[in-house]
């Protein structure tokens, strides 16, 4: 068959920095291990199998440098080989249970137990460092890695200040060459946040695309034709854009009819960290407080079913590959109806946040491998990446956006709403002072520098728009608003000791240990051009 | 991503979810009186979920189950380095981001020494913002009356090919005086938008712009604009 579409598939793996070494245990840190356990160790087994097996597969990921620098951390690396140690001890104990209170439950419990026992040696064999396979992944071809801004901060709200804007870039793509050894060619834009003029910073930084939200392209200032399925020119400069397909990334996305909504598919939201007796349960989760152990043995069975069926992970497997089928055929259709008009051959942009698949769609990995083993012959479907297309690219329109995102409503709404605005009087005020900062004393060494380096992690960690976001959606909210009265609050200490031509140095110690991130931060960046 | 519904938990869910936002006799109630009380409390939060598409998006009653931490001040120890954030900086500056096409978020602050050397020198006097907006085609410029207390307001613009300012503005009897200027932002130009006829003429171009715009079900991606630039064109069309 010949090919109907090319497909750019990006994941985006991002978590906020969380590491309270501080605690014998913190439970925001299973965010990481949960990911980990669920989606990217699963899912680099899966490509690196696909690999093995000589298969042509091409996919597109950008980690961040949040979720590189916890991936990389010694101590958190020992917490989760604790964690899937305590997994592993949990599905012994399941495994006897279920085959004596709850047969039906027996093949989960012993299929939990071997993911458990896997992923262990896997991560061992790794030498804990999942990131260097994916890297030899992208060196072989097989996969692009990209960079993205330092701490996910959603960059129009800070378009005003263009150190911290060059802060976040600068840090995310030192970053990335860093761990990858590799300068990247993409740039994620966080939360698909654009404003006009940041392609120019990320020019400078040899960036050669980047990804926008679906709407752009309707809602720009001039007239497109083709900038929905082919690389685009944005404003004045010479990056390229690939834009979302909204339509194609709800077949998953949507929580309403999306393939992970299925009847046959895993339940999330059941699990045996809320559902058994806390006398056995208790060691598993957070003292007493109760919390997911990954342990799910139901399927999502109907809506509204009260009572739930058990899993059955050969039924979901069957449905994993119609859906898969399904997904390919969409694509196709699309892909022809365009041609009938145009005679072209598009490019569709399709992307996700990683952990959908595998941690909140339990079925989502194996449905990654099922879209990436089909035969681009049979099916006409060419999953390629951004930097490739954009080697057979000849010609491109130019496109003129308006801000915009891929938050509900395409705007800043989301991250700019009666539950978060009170952040930005702060974060830009703590911008403000971190120029003056820069300004006032250039070019430090030893002490000062460190004490003003620290001030500038604190700053660009403020910036993370998982705060604002986890405000909106009334998640952890006492733990979102913690800690960026603790970012700022850290900031303020380097500053008003600045004004005072002090440095605390105990305080500095214990903050540097605390927040070990970004260890080559240099706080000049935040130095305006206009007074350089 | 949210995938599963209220009515998918546990009665053990339930309750837990019922303890933790105070509801008495938790563990006396019913399946269904539980999802009753627990709707009454999130009734804001649900009907603001139901988006455009239809689709019941219900996050907080997930997130209730997967990321209830109840009060954090009781719950999760302090953190070490923590200070106190001021409400207000001293100082006299005004922001403005763009929030969406429609509105823009505006914030100020005036120093408390700026006050005092204001109550001193004009005794009674008004505040204002001031909102500039400068277009190629359209440019408009008004007052928002505001008070000594208030210090965020959300400004309505037009869509234009332009930007706008806003002014901190202090008016005595005689005199206006300005106190702070904010920077400018840009505000939202549509192309399709402000051509009508262009999309008649194109139908196949702009059916390729719907394309992805348009889930399986028929609906359209959530955007105030997206809906009004395809209702234009339908309106277009129909005539």
């Amino acid at each position: 068959m010949d090919i109907t579409a090319n497909v750019n598939l990006i994941l985006h793996a991002h978590l906020p920095y969380v590491r309270h070494l501080e605690y014998p245990k913190f439970l925001e840190e299973d965010w990481l291990f949960e990911a980990l356990h669920e989606t990217y160790i699963p899912l680099l087994r899966v490509l690196e199998e696909l690999e093995e097996s000589n298969k042509r597969f091409k996919l597109t990921i950008c980690f961040s440098p949040t979720f590189t620098t916890m991936c990389l951390d010694q101590p958190l690396q020992e917490r989760f080989v604790n964690y899937l140690t305590s997994r592993i001890e949990l599905g012994e104990k399941e495994v006897l249970r279920t085959q004596r209170e709850c047969p039906e439950a027996y093949k989960s419990a012993l299929m939990y137990l071997k993911a458990a026992k896997e992923n262990l040696q896997y991560y061992e064999d790794c030498g804990r460092n999942i990131l260097a396979r994916y890297a030899s992944l992208s060196k072989k071809g097989c996969i692009e890695l990209v960079a993205t801004a330092a701490t996910n901060a959603y960059l129009p709200l800070y378009r005003n200040y263009e150190t911290a804007i060059r802060a976040q870039i600068d840090l995310g793509v030192m970053s990335h060459v860093k761990v990858f050894g590799e300068q990247p060619k993409g740039f994620w834009l966080p939360e698909c946040g654009y404003y006009p003029g940041v392609e120019d910073i990320l020019e400078e930084y040899g960036i050669k695309w980047i990804q926008l939200p679906s709407q752009s392209v309707i809602t720009a200032k001039n007239k497109l034709i083709r900038a929905d399925h082919a690389p685009t020119l944005v404003g004045d400069s010479t990056i390229h854009s690939f834009v979302r397909d909204w339509s194609l990334t709800n077949l998953v996305w949507s929580d309403a009819y999306g393939y992970p909504c299925d009847s046959d598919y895993r339940e999330f939201y059941r699990d045996i960290g809320y559902d058994l007796p806390m006398s056995y349960i208790q060691p598993y989760i957070h003292d007493d407080i109760r919390v997911f152990t990954g342990f799910k043995y139901w399927a999502i069975t109907s809506k509204s079913a009260v009572n739930k069926k058990f899993y059955d992970a050969q039924k979901a497997n069957t449905k994993v590959i119609l859906h898969a089928n399904n997904f390919l055929y969409h694509i196709r259709r699309r892909g022809l109806s365009l041609a009938a008009e145009t005679n072209e051959i598009p490019t569709y942009t399709i992307c996700f946040d990683a952990d959908l698949f595998g941690h909140r769609w339990f079925e989502g990995i194996n449905f990654i491998k099922n879209i990436l083993l089909s035969d681009t012959k049979e099916t006409g479907i060419n999953f390629t990446t951004p930097s490739e297309c954009l080697n057979y690219t000849i010609e491109s329109e130019r496109g003129y956006f308006n801000e915009c995102s891929w938050g509900h409503g395409g705007f800043s709404d989301v991250w700019l709403d009666g539950s978060n605005a009170w952040i930005y009087r702060h974060t830009h005020k703590a911008i403000e002072r971190m120029q003056e900062l820069a300004f006032r004393f250039p070019n430090q060494s030893s002490l000062k520098a460190r004490f003003l380096n620290q001030a500038a992690r604190e700053v660009v960690l403020a910036m993370a728009s998982d705060w604002p976001y986890i405000l909106y959606d009334k998640t952890s909210v006492g733990y979102a608003e913690k800690r960026l009265r603790n970012h700022l609050g850290s900031f303020n200490v380097v500053y008003s000791n600045m004004c005072k031509n002090a440095v605390n140095t105990e305080w500095l110690i214990k903050a540097e240990r605390r927040n070990a991130i970004f260890p080559d931060i240099d706080y000049n960046i935040f130095l305006p051009r206009s007074t350089k | 991503m949210v995938l599963i519904k209220i009515d998918s938990l546990s009665q053990n869910e339930l309750e837990y979810i019922a303890q933790q936002e105070g509801i008495k006799d938790f563990d006396t109630l019913s399946r269904e009186e539980l999802i009753d009380e627990l709707k009454e409390i999130y009734d804001d939060d649900y009907s603001e979920s139901l988006s455009v598409t239809g689709e019941n998006v219900n996050k907080r009653y997930v997130a209730g189950l997967s990321a209830y931490r109840g009060d954090v001040n009781e719950e999760l120890p302090s953190l070490p380095g923590v200070e106190k954030l001021p409400e207000l900086y001293p100082e006299t500056a005004i922001h403005v981001l763009n929030k969406n096409a429609s509105w823009l978020y505006c914030y100020w602050s005036i120093a408390p020494g700026d006050l005092e050397s204001y109550d001193l020198k004009f005794g009674s006097y008004e505040l204002y913002l001031n909102v500039n907006v400068t277009g190629k085609d359209k440019s408009e410029k008004y007052d928002i009356l505001i008070g000594r207390d208030d210090v965020e307001w959300n400004i309505s613009v037009p869509l234009v090919n332009g930007d706008c300012r806003v002014s901190l503005v202090l008016q005595t009897k005689e005199k206006r005086y300005l106190l702070a200027m904010s920077e400018s932002v840009p505000l939202v130009y549509c192309y399709w938008l402000n051509n009508p006829i262009d999309k008649i003429y194109d139908e196949a171009l702009f059916r390729h712009y719907v394309a992805p715009l348009t889930n399986r079900d028929g609906y359209i991606i959530p955007s105030d604009i997206v809906e009004e630039i395809v209702d234009k064109v339908k309106n277009e069309v129909e005539k």
